[in-house]
């Protein structure tokens, strides 16, 4: 066991098997998530599948409705699963959080019958026969999955993101959908899905998080008798890299039409920086003056000058090397919109900000990444990050790099990104939504 | 200087948490909750102000002002603005990020940062008690806010939520959209913007609370001076105006269809009890809460069963909203099949009813709310929003998980008998157009 320099204590489980533990008063509640890290690839449809069946029941709470009801008795334990997209990760997670005993007047048997019930949904899964999901589970959550999928079109702003990632990322695992694909899931079978969910449990790499008033070695302790994980063939972290793009490719415009009120706009930029790279800092605040913030360009040019947009911001992805500048506007005001998106980015590459809108980046950069040490949740978050881009680069870390930027390395960032792809979500010329 | 007001601390033993409050001469409640260990500092100043809050009579006025639908929020957008330039600027100088929201009954300006909370406290307090509008920016938000209410009617499940009230009610203000319409916004005038101002932005009808690492004491005086230098005398005659809502639902059914992926089904039903306040009002919300889990929650007996027959999916859900002037509550979520949900549901609630409630299944589910209520505590954002959307209604955060365990099978089975009635009740759905699929390449 040794202190990183993140402050989690961190613990090698076994080949492959990494966990993190950040032991604090601070919280009243104890949140543990472990992560199976899967590439992002054609089964992803299968693998979204995987943690919904999970939450159907166990061997010992064959239903949902009995755990939930075991939920109910543990003061209303949080139980999740999903799968969460990160760059070229599909990350597969069950989680269990719940406020830590003494609390509510319970006895500490709490934190152990958490982790009992995570484990309980991890590894033993109600199983049919040998080596198969129920029949009936696997058909109603391949149904359910189906609707999640067709689902992704009533929230406008995140479909239109994945739209534009699509769109610009052709060909890249990182262009598929987290949920997978609508035409994928009709031969998915039960038996098939078990042994998806048997390989992906064997081989992935594996990240476990405990953040709450806990001694990391009774942590380690349950952990380690409660989840029997496979000694070997287990594999190590992929290597994450940018997106790079395609020869000769020129900025290319992409129109959908659909019956909207409100237009949204996306441009698609490369930077050809990620998380880990040496100038992340300093993108970090090209972005901040850029677009991430009410007192950002993009806000205050787009929204507060001219009165187009509710919402005008940019956005990177970290570990794709990406960047998006968006706005929601009137169809009619495409060009308009357009032109003074693109000028401010063009402004921050001929070096056009104050040292005002530096500071005040700086400023709100450091604030946000010290507000992760009080959320259970931004810490994993925050965590996961590093180690799929293979440098954990603690909020601290990063507060200390941030305050050594100087003008010339942002404006050195801003030169190298490249508009790549326009995606324009409108409504058909003329049409009424 | 005068002599600072007293303060008086509250706290709880079993969770250890501690509350230091104060009552300001002009009306002002200021609240601070230290949270030992936490970087971020959280600050909320609220006014019971909100979009329902449509007629009034101004104070020294004797007939009754009626105000564009969406002026409560429109308000609040223009209050971030000032005669030297934007208060979200203040703010950035010192890394702390601003924001605010206007809910049917409050209207809340908020910072959160890491450092220098002192002054952000003071630009906050500052800015609130501080309005600027002119033809022009008033004339400028039109076409932002415009932005934002299209952002909304392109969301299905506003659109089915929104239709829901509508049918509900008959002329009570909480049938319309907090933001009202890119019709109504276009009225709003400067004047009228200072006449709601003037109106309800008085420190006798406003909250402060802090909520960090702060020092309690030093932070209440600050606040004080602040807030007493501004507006030091009290203030303490706002007349709402409510219309009288009539019993019976207006619609019993109402239909939409734009661009979603499924038919939307929310069932609404109109909970006429209304009138109650304080302790009363929000015990009578957890019992329903308890009792809309028992039937609608993922340990119910309807829930697995309507889930298998793949009447609903995981976006199914139910609640129960209740003020002093209205109380509804909501079931529903996407369906292949709304009327055959529609009838389910209502099966469900009568079988219910025959059944009862056990003692044994409302003690399982209370510890999950007690687990859950307790659970809050380990966000800053949420004490300060929860305690001051409770103040208003006339209940201390640190009491509220206490409420719970007062919550009796009597309490739960009176709601089922008397409330949960098809009579009361009204129906909203959104039908798919056409045009709308998911591109997958």
């Amino acid at each position: 066991m040794h202190m990183e320099e993140s402050g989690f204590v961190v613990q090698e489980m076994g080949p492959g098997v990494t966990m993190y533990v950040w032991p604090t008063r601070q919280f009243k509640t104890v949140s543990t998530r472990v992560v199976l890290h899967h590439p992002l690839g054609e089964d992803a449809t299968e693998t979204a599948l995987v943690p919904q069946v999970l939450l159907r029941g166990s061997a010992r709470y064959p239903t949902t409705q009995a755990l939930a009801r075991r939920r109910e008795e543990l003061f209303g334990t949080e139980l999740g699963a999903d799968v969460s997209k990160l760059g070229r990760d599909h990350l597969v997670w069950v989680g269990v959080g719940g406020i830590s005993p003494r609390f509510v007047g319970a006895g500490s048997r709490l934190l152990r019958d958490q982790l009992e019930l995570l484990a309980e949904v991890l590894f033993h899964p109600r199983e049919v026969g040998s080596g198969r999901f129920d029949e009936e589970y696997t058909r109603q959550e391949k149904n359910v999955l189906r609707q999640k999928i067709e689902r992704l079109i009533n929230e406008k702003r995140r479909y239109g993101m994945f739209r534009l990632y699509q769109e610009m990322c052709q060909g890249d695992p990182f262009a598929i959908h987290r949920l997978g694909r609508l035409d994928r899931i009709e031969s998915i079978t039960a038996e098939g899905l078990f042994q998806h969910y048997r390989e992906i449990l064997a081989e992935s790499p594996v990240s476990i998080f405990v953040v709450g008033p806990v001694d990391p070695q009774e942590v380690q302790t349950a952990i380690q008798n409660l989840f029997p994980w496979s000694k070997e063939g287990r594999q190590s972290l992929f290597a994450a890299g940018p997106y790079t793009p395609k020869p000769n490719g020129k900025p290319r415009t992409v129109r959908e039409e659909q019956e909207v009120n409100q237009a949204l706009l996306y441009l698609g930029y490369r930077t050809g920086i990620t998380f880990a790279d040496e100038r992340y800092p300093a993108l970090s605040l090209y972005s901040g003056i850029l677009g991430a913030f009410p007192h950002s360009k993009l806000f205050i040019q787009v929204r507060e000058k001219a009165s187009l947009a509710y919402f005008a911001f940019s956005q990177l992805e970290p570990t794709m090397g990406l960047m998006v500048t968006s706005c929601g506007i009137d169809p009619a005001n495409y060009e308009r919109a357009l032109d003074l998106m693109r000028a401010q980015v063009e402004a921050m590459a001929r070096g056009e900000f104050s040292d005002e809108e530096m500071a005040a980046a700086r400023a709100s950069l450091r604030t946000g990444l010290r507000s992760i040490y009080d959320s259970p949740d931004a810490l994993v978050d925050r965590t996961l990050l590093g180690v799929v881009n293979r440098r954990l680069r603690p909020p601290e870390e990063m507060i200390a790099a941030l305050d050594r930027v100087t003008k010339d390395d942002i404006v050195e960032v801003a030169q190298q990104v490249e508009l790549d792809t326009i995606y324009f979500l409108t409504r058909r010329e003329g049409g009424q939504a | 200087m005068k002599a600072l007001k007293e303060t008086i601390i509250q706290s709880h033993t079993v969770l250890d948490e501690k509350v230091y409050g104060r009552r300001l001469e002009n009306g002002c409640q200021l609240f601070v909750w230290p949270k030992r260990g936490f970087t971020k500092k959280f600050a909320v100043f609220s006014t019971h102000y909100g979009s329902i809050d449509s007629h009034f009579i101004p104070p020294g006025a004797s007939e009754v002002v009626h105000v564009p639908d969406g002026i409560a929020h429109f308000l609040e957008h223009k209050m971030f603005e000032e005669e030297e330039g934007s208060v979200f600027d203040r703010f950035a100088r010192l890394g702390a990020s601003a924001n605010a929201y206007t809910n049917y009954t409050n209207t809340t300006y908020l910072f959160s940062c890491t450092d220098r909370f002192e002054e952000n406290l003071r630009i906050l307090i500052d800015f609130v008690l501080h309005p600027y509008f002119t033809d022009e920016n008033v004339e400028k938000e039109k076409g932002i806010i415009a932005q934002e209410l299209q952002m909304y009617r392109d969301m299905p499940d506003q659109r089915v939520y929104r239709n829901l009230l509508e049918a509900l009610y008959q002329v009570h203000p909480v049938r319309l959209e907090i933001g009202g319409t890119v019709e109504s916004i276009q009225k709003i005038t400067k004047e009228q913007l200072y006449t709601c101002y003037n109106t309800f932005y008085h420190p006798s009808n406003m909250v402060l609370v802090a909520v960090g690492d702060v020092d309690p004491e030093a932070t209440l005086d600050l606040a004080e001076q602040e807030i007493m230098s501004r507006r030091p005398e009290f203030k303490g005659d706002i007349r709402r105006v409510y219309p009288d809502e009539p019993p019976a639902v207006k619609e019993k059914r109402r239909e939409e269809r734009m661009p979603a992926a499924h038919p939307i089904f929310y069932l609404g039903i109109k909970d006429v009890e209304t009138g109650k306040k304080g302790e009363e009002l929000v015990r009578r919300e957890i019992a329903m809460d308890l009792l809309l889990h028992l039937l609608f929650g993922r340990s119910s007996d309807l829930f697995a069963a309507l889930y298998e027959e793949g009447l609903i999916n995981d976006d199914f859900g139910a609640g129960y909203a209740a003020t002093p002037s209205y109380a509804h509550v909501i079931a529903g979520g996407e369906t292949p099949d709304p009327s055959r949900l529609e009838e389910r549901i209502w099966q469900g609630i009568e079988e219910r009813r025959r059944r009862g409630v056990e003692a044994e299944e409302l003690e399982r589910v209370k510890r999950r709310f007690l687990g859950q209520a307790s659970a809050q505590f380990d966000s800053v954002e949420f004490i300060a929003n929860a305690f001051s959307s409770l103040y208003f209604r006339g209940v201390h955060l640190l009491s509220y998980r206490d409420l719970i365990p007062e919550v009796g099978l009597d309490d739960v089975g009176e709601l089922l008998e008397k409330v949960l009635r098809p009579e009361m009740a009204a129906v909203s759905i959104i039908w798919p157009s056409g045009n709308g699929k998911v591109d997958q390449g």
